[in-house]
C-alpha cells in the first residue's frame, strides 16, 4: 500500500489507541485519539440544537397568537399544514428541483472558474498584487443591484440567474483559493525541493492537501451565497423555482405557504452546508482542527 | 525540472577527500551582512558540527550549502560541481519536525515520498523505506501518522526519510533542539550509529557546545559580526563514543572549554 500514498483514503491501521470507544461512523476508521470525547461532545451539541429549535418554535407560536401581530403571522401548525399540503403537489417539487438545478449549475461554473483562477493568482505574488483592486472592487458590488440590468439582457431565464450566481458567488471561492496557496507550509516546499519530489507528486501530495481546508471553506461560502442568489433572482426576476412560487403565494395572500416556501429554502441551505462539511471532514481527517487535537 | 536521481550511480566518495567545498561564501540580507567570508572543506565520511551563537547565521549558511539559498558571493560545490539547486546526493533534516513531515501521509509514506519520484519499483521503494525506518528504530510504527508520534519519534521519521534517499551527505539544522534531554542524547547516539553504519557524511548545525564536541570529527566554530570562521578543531575522540565515558574524558573537557571560550570571546565584546 505504502508505495501509493493516498491523501484521501489512508490505509486502515490497527493503531493501538488509548481510550477508543469509536462508534462514530463518519471518520471513525481514521485513527483519532479523541474519538470518545468527541462523540460525547457531539451528542451534547445535538441536544442543544434541538433545544434551540424548540425554543424558536415556541417563540414563534407565542408571537403568532399575540394580539400585537394580529393574524398577519401564521403559527407553526398552520405552516406545517401548508407544507404537508405542498408536498402533495407537483408544482412544489418541480420548483425545488428547478432551484436546485440552477443553483448547482451556477455553483459548478463558479467552481470551475474560481478555484483554478484563485490558485493561479495566488501562486504569483505579482498577480496577487495587480488583481487586488479589481477583485476588491467587483466583490463589493451588491450583485442584486445588477439584477435589473441582467434581467434586461437575458429576461427571466436560467441564464439570468446563472449570471447573477456567478457574479456573486465566485468571489469567496476565488479569494479563499488565493489565500490557500499562500498558506502552504514553506518548510514542506523546501522538503519537496531538497528531496526532488516530481511535479506530479508535489501537486498530489503537497499542494492538494495543503489547499483543501480553505478551498472547501470557500465552497461552503459560495454554495450559500449561490442559493440566496438563486432564490432572490427567482423572487424578484421571476424565473421559475422556489422564489417565484413564494412570490405567487404572496400575491394570493397565502401566508402559511409563503413561510413554507421560505422554510424549504432554509432546509435546502442547511442540507447543502451539511454535505459540504461532511466532505470537508472526509478530506481533512488529518487536520488538527478536524481531528480535534487542537481547537 | 528536477531530474529524479536520488540513487545516481556515482563512485563512492573516498574517505578524507573533499566532498563539499565552501569557498568565500558571504550572505547579505539587504544592507545586513550576515555571513562574512566563510570557507571550509567538508571531507567525505566526516561528521562536521557547526556551532555558533544564536542569530549568527547558521541556518542561513546551511541553506547556502544546500542550494536552497544563493549566497551573495562565493560558491559551494559538491564533488567539484557547483551547487545551485539542492543536489541529488544531499538530504536535509530540518529543525522543525512538526512542519517538515506531512500530516496527511503515514510514517511510511512520508519516507517513501521522495523515492516515488525516482525510477525505483514500488516494491523496492517500500523495502528501502521500511529498512530506513528500521534503522532509526521505528519498525513498529510504519502505518501511524506523524501527529500520533512523540517529537523525538517524528524527528526520527525525518532522519529515516533522509537516509532512504541514500544521500552522500546529510545536512541537519539543530535537529535535536526541540526534544527533551534524554531523547536528545538517544538521538545523538542514533545519529552516530547510523553514520558509522552507512558511511555517510554529516554536517550538523547546533548551538549546543557539548553536542557539537560529542558528535564531531571536526567542529567549525562561527562568530563575529559579520559571522566568520573562528576555529576549526579536530576532536580526535575516536569512533566509539559514549554519553558518559566520552564526556568524562579530559580530552572532551578540554575541547569543550576551548569552544566555549572561543564563542564567549566572540559574543561578550559584541554586547558592550
Ligand atoms: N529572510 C531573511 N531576511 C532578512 N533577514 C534574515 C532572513 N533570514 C534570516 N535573517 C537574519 O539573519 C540572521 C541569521 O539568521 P539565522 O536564522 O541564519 O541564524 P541562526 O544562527 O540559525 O540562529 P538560531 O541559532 O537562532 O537558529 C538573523 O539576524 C536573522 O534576523
Ligand atoms: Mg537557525
Amino acid at each position: 500500500m505504502s508505495t501509493s500514498p493516498n491523501a484521501v483514503a489512508p490505509p486502515r491501521s490497527e493503531v493501538p489507541e488509548a481510550g477508543l470507544g469509536a462508534k462514530g461512523r463518519r471518520i471513525s476508521d481514521r485513527p483519532s485519539p479523541v474519538q470518545s470525547s468527541r462523540q460525547h461532545r457531539r451528542t451534547r451539541t445535538v441536544l442543544w440544537q434541538l433545544f434551540a429549535i424548540l425554543a424558536v418554535l415556541l417563540i414563534w407560536q407565542m408571537a403568532a397568537v399575540s394580539p400585537l401581530v394580529g393574524d398577519a403571522l401564521p403559527g407553526p401548525l398552520q405552516v406545517a399544514t401548508a407544507m404537508v399540503g405542498l408536498w402533495g403537489t407537483t408544482s412544489y417539487w418541480t420548483a425545488v428541483l428547478t432551484t436546485v438545478k440552477v443553483w448547482a449549475t451556477g455553483l459548478a461554473i463558479c467552481t470551475v472558474v474560481g478555484i483554478p483562477l484563485g490558485l493561479l493568482i495566488g501562486i504569483s505574488l505579482n498577480a496577487t498584487r495587480s488583481t487586488r483592486w479589481v477583485i476588491d472592487f467587483f466583490r463589493t458590488i451588491p450583485t442584486i443591484a445588477l439584477l435589473p440590468l441582467v434581467l434586461l439582457l437575458f429576461g427571466p431565464s436560467m441564464n439570468m440567474e446563472i449570471t447573477l450566481i456567478v457574479l456573486s458567488a465566485v468571489w469567496p471561492l476565488l479569494i479563499q483559493s488565493m489565500y490557500a496557496v499562500k498558506q502552504v507550509e514553506p518548510v514542506l516546499k523546501w522538503v519537496a525541493r531538497v528531496f526532488r519530489v516530481s511535479r506530479r507528486d508535489r501537486i498530489r501530495f503537497l499542494w492538494a492537501p495543503s489547499v483543501t481546508l480553505l478551498v472547501t471553506t470557500g465552497m461552503r461560502l459560495a454554495a450559500t451565497i449561490a442559493l440566496l442568489m438563486t432564490v432572490s433572482a427567482e423572487y424578484i426576476g421571476g424565473a421559475a423555482g422556489l422564489g417565484k412560487q413564494l412570490a405567487a403565494s404572496e400575491q394570493t395572500f397565502n401566508r402559511p405557504e409563503v413561510i413554507a416556501y421560505a422554510i424549504t429554502a432554509g432546509i435546502l441551505g442547511l442540507g447543502i452546508n451539511m454535505v459540504i462539511v461532511f466532505v470537508q471532514h472526509r478530506l481533512l481527517w488529518w487536520h488538527p482542527m478536524i481531528r480535534g487535537a487542537r481547537a | 525540472m528536477n531530474q529524479p536521481a536520488a540513487n545516481q550511480e556515482l563512485p563512492a566518495p573516498q574517505p578524507g577527500q573533499t566532498l563539499l567545498s565552501v569557498r568565500n561564501v558571504s550572505k547579505k540580507y539587504g544592507p545586513n551582512e550576515i555571513l562574512g567570508d566563510i570557507s571550509v572543506d567538508v571531507r567525505a565520511g566526516e561528521f562536521l558540527c557547526i556551532v555558533g551563537p544564536s542569530g549568527a547565521g547558521k541556518t542561513t549558511l546551511l541553506q547556502c550549502l544546500s542550494g536552497l539559498l544563493a549566497p551573495t558571493s562565493g560558491s559551494v560545490s559538491l564533488r567539484g560541481v557547483e551547487v545551485s539547486e539542492p543536489p541529488a546526493e544531499m538530504a536535509i533534516v530540518f529543525q522543525d519536525y512538526s512542519r517538515s513531515l506531512m500530516p496527511w501521509l503515514s510514517v511510511l509514506d512520508n519516507v517513501a515520498l521522495p523515492l516515488r519520484s525516482t525510477k525505483m519499483a514500488k516494491a523496492e521503494i517500500k523495502k528501502k523505506s521500511t529498512a530506513a525506518l528500521e534503522e532509526v528504530g521505528l519498525a513498529g510504527h510504519l502505518d501511524k501518522y506523524p501527529w500520533q508520534l512523540s517529537g523525538g519519534m517524528q524527528q526520527r521519521v525525518a532522519i529515516a526519510r533522509a537516509l532512504a534517499f541514500e544521500p552522500a551527505i546529510v545536512l541537519m539544522d539543530e535537529p535535536f533542539a526541540s526534544v527533551d534531554a534524554q531523547t536528545r542524547s538517544d538521538l545523538e547516539d542514533l545519529t552516530l550509529k547510523v553514520k558509522q553504519h552507512l558511511g555517510i557524511t554529516i554536517v550538523l548545525v547546533t548551538h549546543d557546545i557539548d553536542e557539537a564536541v560529542y558528535l564531531s570529527d571536526r567542529v567549525l566554530v562561527l562568530g563575529g559580526r559579520p559571522t566568520e570562521v573562528v576555529d576549526l578543531i579536530e576532536t580526535h575522540l575516536g569512533e566509539d563514543r559514549d554519553q558518559i565515558t566520552t564526556k568524562s574524558t579530559p580530552q572532551f573537557a578540554e575541547l569543550r572549554a576551548r569552544v566555549y571560550q572561543e564563542i564567549r570571546r566572540q559574543t561578550v565584546p559584541a554586547q558592550s
